[in-house]
């Protein structure tokens, strides 16, 4: 029997290798699932999943249907979002959504990606605590001054301090934000953060002031914006376009230089142009000179 | 040879070329004209579909159009540079080619701009240049000097011509038809060679002479300013003003070059146009095509090691795609012509000849990679632009368009040799001036 197996197989072998790669089934491929979690200044909750595929580079996938969950012992879908050109999906939950808390104060999100025909399923989740950050902004004897203050909800329900952690302040910019302070919390949970005079605002002078909590393990990311009229007023409107195109006039040297090259180039042809009706009037003159004589 | 001959042996010489037409004359007449018309077709098919029956698309919005109109506008100018500096240097040997020189630049003058039309997505707007101008845009610049330019050269080409307008009208055994006589005795002005009018003549020459040289100078600066002033790369560069007018006599000597080749060849002008010519002529091209590696090289270099991206991205593209074409503008073209006349065992009429077809052809793909790779390579990526709008290949009808245009300089030229002798009757016929007058003046 040991020959005709070997046959078979060998059939097998050769009839598989004629089939292209393409009709042989494909192991799926494992993406890469990222969620952020970003408490807002007014109190909602942004969730923001990224998915992507490593080969060779990152490559983010678009057009990938995302769930978002919440709960503890059961999940709850907290909505659904498609991913965009970036292979990004974000939800905002509003502010009095309850997300339900574990013993020790912890809730749950959770990003679910449930896979396709080519990608495996993906699952991300993050466990973070419900933090309050305030912030507010006095100018007392022309001293900016920003004060933040992080509370949080003991298990009794009271509101108690959260005491020697790391807080940052920035200021908006274009592109990203400029980290103008990095203090730790008193045990009051509080700090007092001076602010620059010299940082640029918009046109009015307004900046967007940020206090956060930034990648903590137990908060997440939690923010605070305010913007207040502690900037220099920006002028951005464009200098004088005396170089543009559609400007009104072109400048002056310009015009200058181009009519002195023009009238003294055509000063000169205009010269050679009266010496050749000169030759003209001339041989009209001999020839009637000649004609008399 | 004796520097001046006598006026009748050279009307002889030239009365059957005035007189007759020569089955020769009209098959090569023919050939052009139907490389004209095909170039027509090209162009009414480019006006009636529009130009996406050309190469040109969203990155390459310049194409041969733009390279031929460099080409000939930089024709025009070496021709008036060469002419206006003969002419004012009083070289005894100008006399037999000066008039190539000076028709060089008006038909090249002529034909040049009109490869602007063609690339104009918008004819029907060319009139806003004139009502609408605006002083500080490059191109209200360059309107201004080609039509100053045009002017100028057609001047210089007439007063030039006057003498001889006057010897043709004056001879009798010219067996041409009235209204030809007719046109010669207008055209003559009632010249009979009187002093004052010899005087008035020589004093606008020598006036016209340099003002074409100045106006050569500033109208192809002025072209070069219209790549130098953007910021694009490869363009973008301080050279490029006296760069584009070395390149324009480099082109232009080599092209009369090629012309007293040709009409020596045909009008068997053996005793007038001699291996002398040939030789000063290929020394001016070895001195220009010196001057020419050098301020290619020049430029090439600093950009190169300036690394700025788009230049390293540029300069990459020209020695990978566009290999071929880099090394036979920048290496071939510029060391073959130094070589041949630099030799003086290798410094023949028939190699001098070969050395400017070579320099010729080498600037005009010079220009093809001045224009077609910098625009391959865009500062920004266009949105969901594709690969078939960044890269740019010529279509028929551009070349159809080409063609047309080199058969239109050909026709202007056997036209004007048919008029006129090709060799200046009165400059050949003229007494040299004493070394004192020279000096007085």
């Amino acid at each position: 029997m040991k020959h005709p197996i070997k046959i078979f197989s060998l059939i097998v072998i050769a009839v598989s290798s004629f089939f292209p790669s393409s009709l042989v089934a494909q192991e799926k491929e494992m993406p890469d699932l990222a969620l952020t979690y970003l408490k807002k200044t007014d109190g909602s909750v942004y969730l923001e999943a990224y998915l992507s595929l490593f080969v060779d580079e990152e490559n983010p996938l678009p057009d990938q249907y995302i769930q978002f969950f919440t709960g503890i012992d059961s999940l709850i879908e907290v909505g659904t979002m498609y991913t965009n050109a970036k292979g990004k999906a974000g939800i905002n939950i509003p502010k009095g959504y309850k997300l339900p808390l574990n013993e020790e104060g912890y809730f749950k999100c959770i990003a679910v990606f449930n896979g396709n025909d080519s990608l495996e399923m993906a699952e991300m989740e993050l466990e973070y605590k419900d933090l309050n950050l305030e912030m507010s902004l006095d100018e007392v004897d022309s001293v900016r001054t920003i004060h933040i203050k992080a509370t949080e909800l003991s298990e009794n329900g009271e509101v108690i301090p959260v005491p020697e952690e790391d807080v940052y302040v920035f200021v908006s910019r274009m592109f990203s934000n400029l980290n103008i302070a990095e203090e730790w919390l008193d045990e009051e949970g509080e700090i007092i953060v001076g602010f620059p005079d010299d940082l640029p605002g918009d046109s009015l002078g307004v900046v967007t002031i940020i206090s956060m909590f930034q990648d903590h393990s137990v908060y997440g990311n939690v923010e605070n914006r305010q913007s207040i009229e502690w900037g220099i007023p920006s002028d951005n409107t464009l200098p004088g376009m005396y170089r543009a195109l559609w400007a009104q006039y072109a400048p002056s040297w310009m015009v200058i230089t181009l009519s002195i090259l023009l009238a003294g180039v055509w000063s000169h042809y205009f010269f050679v142009i009266f010496k050749l009706v000169q030759i003209k009037r001339r041989s009209k003159h001999t020839e009637r000179h000649d004609r008399q004589g | 040879m004796e520097e001046t001959v006598s006026r009748s042996k050279l009307l002889e010489e030239f009365r059957p070329e005035l007189e007759k037409t020569s089955f020769r004359w009209i098959l090569l007449f023919g050939l052009c004209l139907v490389i004209f018309l095909i170039g027509i077709y090209g162009l009414i098919r480019q006006i009636t579909h529009g130009h996406i029956v050309t190469g040109m698309r969203d990155n390459v919005v310049w194409g041969v159009y733009i390279v031929n109109f460099i080409f000939f506008m930089g024709l025009s100018y070496a021709g008036a540079l060469v002419s206006g500096a003969l002419h004012l240097f009083r070289s005894s040997w100008r006399k037999p080619i000066i008039r190539m020189a000076e028709l060089i630049t008006v038909i090249s003058l002529v034909i040049g701009p009109f490869f602007i039309f063609f690339c104009i997505g918008r004819l029907d707007r060319l009139h806003f240049l004139f009502t609408h101008p605006r002083i500080q845009s490059p191109i209200t610049w360059d309107v201004i000097a080609i039509m100053t330019d045009l002017v100028g050269c057609f001047i210089y080409l007439y007063l030039s011509f006057i003498e001889d307008f006057a010897i043709l009208r004056d001879y009798s055994d010219l067996k041409v038809p009235k209204w030809r006589k007719k046109l010669y005795r207008i055209l003559a002005l009632g010249y009979r060679g009187t002093p004052e009018q010899e005087k008035a003549i020589k004093v606008s020459k020598d006036i016209m002479a340099a003002m074409v040289i100045a106006i050569a100078i500033i109208v192809y600066s002025v072209l070069a300013w219209i790549f130098g002033v953007t910021l694009q790369p490869g363009w973008h560069s301080t050279i490029f003003g006296p760069y584009f007018v070395i390149a324009a006599v480099f082109s232009g000597t080599g092209l009369l070059i090629i012309l007293m080749w040709i009409f020596r060849k045909i009008y068997h002008l053996e005793n007038y146009i001699t291996k002398k010519h040939f030789v000063n002529v290929g020394m001016l091209l070895l001195i220009v095509s010196a001057f020419y590696g050098y301020f290619t090289f020049s430029d090439y270099l600093t950009k190169w090691y300036g690394s700025v991206k788009m230049d390293s991205i540029l300069i990459d593209k020209l020695f990978t795609d566009f290999f071929g074409l880099f090394i036979y503008a920048n290496y071939v073209g510029i060391l073959i012509p130094i070589i041949i006349v630099g030799i003086k065992k290798l410094r023949t009429i028939t190699n001098i000849t070969i050395a400017a077809v070579i320099s010729v052809t080498a600037l005009w793909v010079n220009r093809y990679i001045i224009v077609i790779p910098t625009l391959e390579t865009p500062f920004l990526p266009i949105q969901d632009t594709r690969p078939e709008w960044t890269y740019y290949s010529p279509t028929w009808i551009e070349w159809a368009l080409t063609f047309a245009g080199i058969a239109v300089f050909c026709m202007l030229f056997m036209l004007a040799s048919k008029f006129v002798p090709i060799i200046s009757v009165s400059e050949m016929t003229e007494e040299p001036e004493s070394e004192e007058e020279r000096i007085l003046e």
